[in-house]
């Protein structure tokens, strides 16, 4: 639609997002897979780009796909 | 318009004097015909009145002294009337351009006896009247005007090369090419154009003083030609500054993580720890973040105690951040900061606050600062900063379930979630009371606070996309403290730029 911009995230693997827990991407950041709305494993493409020269280059080729937000609960 | 000092001024009226010939009638010399003086003067009235016109041997060689009595050869100055007396009196500057008008007083001064000597063989000079005196000495004026008119400012040539460049009288000049020392000069300025404002200002009476005066005020035009250069910046003078010795701890752990924090921002930072200080507000702080260095690693640490530990609040950012010099940014989609913080073992449940400046207008499910409750039960001892999530508040400090309403207008700016007592909690936009909420039976959470985002059940988060350039956990927020705050801080960003 015109006007409006539509974050991006890449898409990984459930064996991608354990590889990627606990790790940093620089010094202080970790990397955050998470489940988005769809039930889809993602990171951001921050940490994508980052990954480079990493031992987690890979996921500067991972396939970029529009972000779904989980859903919101102010309860939980 | 070409360099011209106030001491050039003077070395063309010494030249002039210098150059006056000597008169003599039936062979006698007629001394009041030419001037037998020049002096440069500091104060006209005090050199009048003075046996060695203020001049002493460091005179000697410098055309700003003349005498036709004194050759510089013995150190006691001799000098005759008549004399041409010239000095400063005011200075007027340009502030656009490079020149500036100094007033000059000429004082042409001539012995007069009050009376008649009565000895045989008067000479001309002695039989003159008062009226006569002032007469020649108008002349001598009139002889020295029309000659500074005739200077120029040359350059002269022998052939085709140049061979001196300066003030020069016409005559003289006319003179150098008649002898065959030049032959031809350039003018490129003309001393007429820089003399203005001439006038007779006082004449003195001769028997007060036995001195007979005609007094010329006239204004010159001088310039420095961009003679002066600007004194490099920072200038040699730079005062010292004094650092806050803990803001110098935290810029200490910065550059030991690679970051660099200008002498502006740490000026800026070292004024907020002072400031802090100064208002009694610092001890109630358990953490503050004020982003710098513009890495993770910098931008990490706990201001007040800037350690690389969990136990010192240093934050553990997870997600895609941008980390900037004055700011840490989140993605809205998977960042949070974990503070390490948990209220229920480093806090107080009835008084307690947490602040986070938001640097960004937006719109959606954001929540900038917080945690959900304990022991993973929904919605017991939630504690959060959510000013606006898609048009709603969310309000809870230490309480079981929240309070929620309308959003927030703006969502840019400080915002404090914060209690003081077991009956109300409050939410501050800036240092404005925006919310004051009943209160809801008090738990504290088990979790760790999360900044940019909020801590959900430490299973999943919800995140902002709010640019943070300032947070903090603390206590004591009363109207009053985060007024003191909101100043603090938002002079700081506005210092730093950041806002």
């Amino acid at each position: 639609m015109a006007g409006t911009t539509t974050t991006t995230v890449r898409k990984i693997t459930k064996l991608g997002a354990e590889a990627l827990k606990g790790e940093f991407f620089t010094e202080g950041n970790m990397f955050n897979p998470m489940l988005d709305g769809n039930g889809t494993w993602i990171v951001s493409n921050k940490e994508a780009i980052l990954s480079e020269g990493t031992p987690f280059e890979w996921l500067y080729t991972a396939d970029e796909i529009p972000f779904v937000a989980p859903s919101f609960n102010m309860d939980l | 318009m070409v360099a011209f000092s106030p001491i050039e001024f003077y070395n063309i009226l010494h030249d002039i004097a210098q150059s006056m010939p000597f008169v003599t009638v039936e062979g006698r010399d007629v001394t009041s015909r030419r001037l037998n003086t020049f002096a440069a003067t500091k104060n006209l009235l005090e050199i009048i009145s003075s046996n060695s016109l203020g001049k002493d041997s460091r005179y000697i060689g410098k055309r700003l002294f003349y005498s036709t009595k004194w050759s510089g050869q013995d150190s006691d100055i001799k000098y005759e009337y008549p004399a041409l007396f010239a000095g400063p009196s005011n200075e007027r500057y340009e502030v656009k351009g490079d020149y500036y008008y100094v007033d000059y007083t000429l004082v042409f001064g001539d012995k007069f006896e009050p009376k008649m000597a009565q000895t045989q063989n008067q000479d001309i000079d002695a039989s003159r009247t008062f009226e006569e005196v002032q007469q020649t000495l108008r002349d001598l004026w009139g002889v020295v005007f029309v000659t500074l008119k005739s200077y120029v400012y040359a350059n002269l040539f022998l052939g085709s090369t140049q061979v001196a460049a300066g003030w020069f009288s016409l005559g003289y000049l006319q003179a150098l090419k008649t002898t065959g020392s030049i032959s031809r000069w350039a003018v490129t300025d003309h001393f007429s154009t820089l003399i203005s404002d001439v006038e007779a200002t006082e004449e003195v009476d001769g028997n007060a003083s036995k001195i007979a005066t005609h007094i010329v005020s006239l204004r010159i035009k001088h310039s420095s030609c961009q003679a002066y250069q600007a004194l490099p910046t920072p200038s040699p003078f730079t005062p010292a500054i004094v650092i806050d010795a803990d803001a110098q701890i935290l810029f200490n752990a910065v550059e030991a993580a690679g970051g660099t924090v200008s002498i502006d921002k740490r000026i800026s930072v070292s004024t907020v720890f002072t400031r802090m200080k100064a208002e009694g507000i610092y001890d109630d702080f358990y953490a503050f973040y004020l982003p710098m260095g513009g890495l993770a690693a910098t931008n990490k640490f706990n201001a007040k105690n800037p350690i690389d530990s969990d136990a010192a609040f240093r934050l553990l950012f997870v997600g895609g951040f941008t980390h900037t010099e004055n700011a840490i940014v989140p993605n809205g989609v998977n960042t949070y900061a974990n503070t390490y913080f948990t209220p229920s073992v480093h806090g107080l449940a009835t008084d307690t606050a947490i602040s986070y400046y938001s640097l960004t207008e937006s719109t959606g499910t954001y929540i900038e600062m917080g945690v959900s409750g304990i022991g993973g039960a929904s919605g017991v001892g939630q504690y959060n900063i959510a000013p606006n999530v898609s048009g709603t508040s969310f309000r809870t400090v230490n309480s079981t379930g929240n309070t929620s309403g309308a959003g927030v207008a703006g969502t840019a700016g400080l915002f404090t979630a914060a209690r003081t007592d077991a009956l109300t909690m409050q939410l501050y936009k800036n240092a404005t009371l925006v919310f004051n909420d009943g209160s809801l039976p008090i738990t504290v959470s088990d979790k760790p606070m999360y900044m940019c985002g909020r801590n959900v059940n430490n299973a999943s988060f919800t995140p902002t996309n709010r640019a943070c350039a300032f947070g903090a956990i603390w206590r004591n927020a009363t109207s009053s403290n985060v007024a003191i705050l909101n100043g603090i801080i938002t002079d700081y960003l506005t210092e730093i730029g950041a806002i």
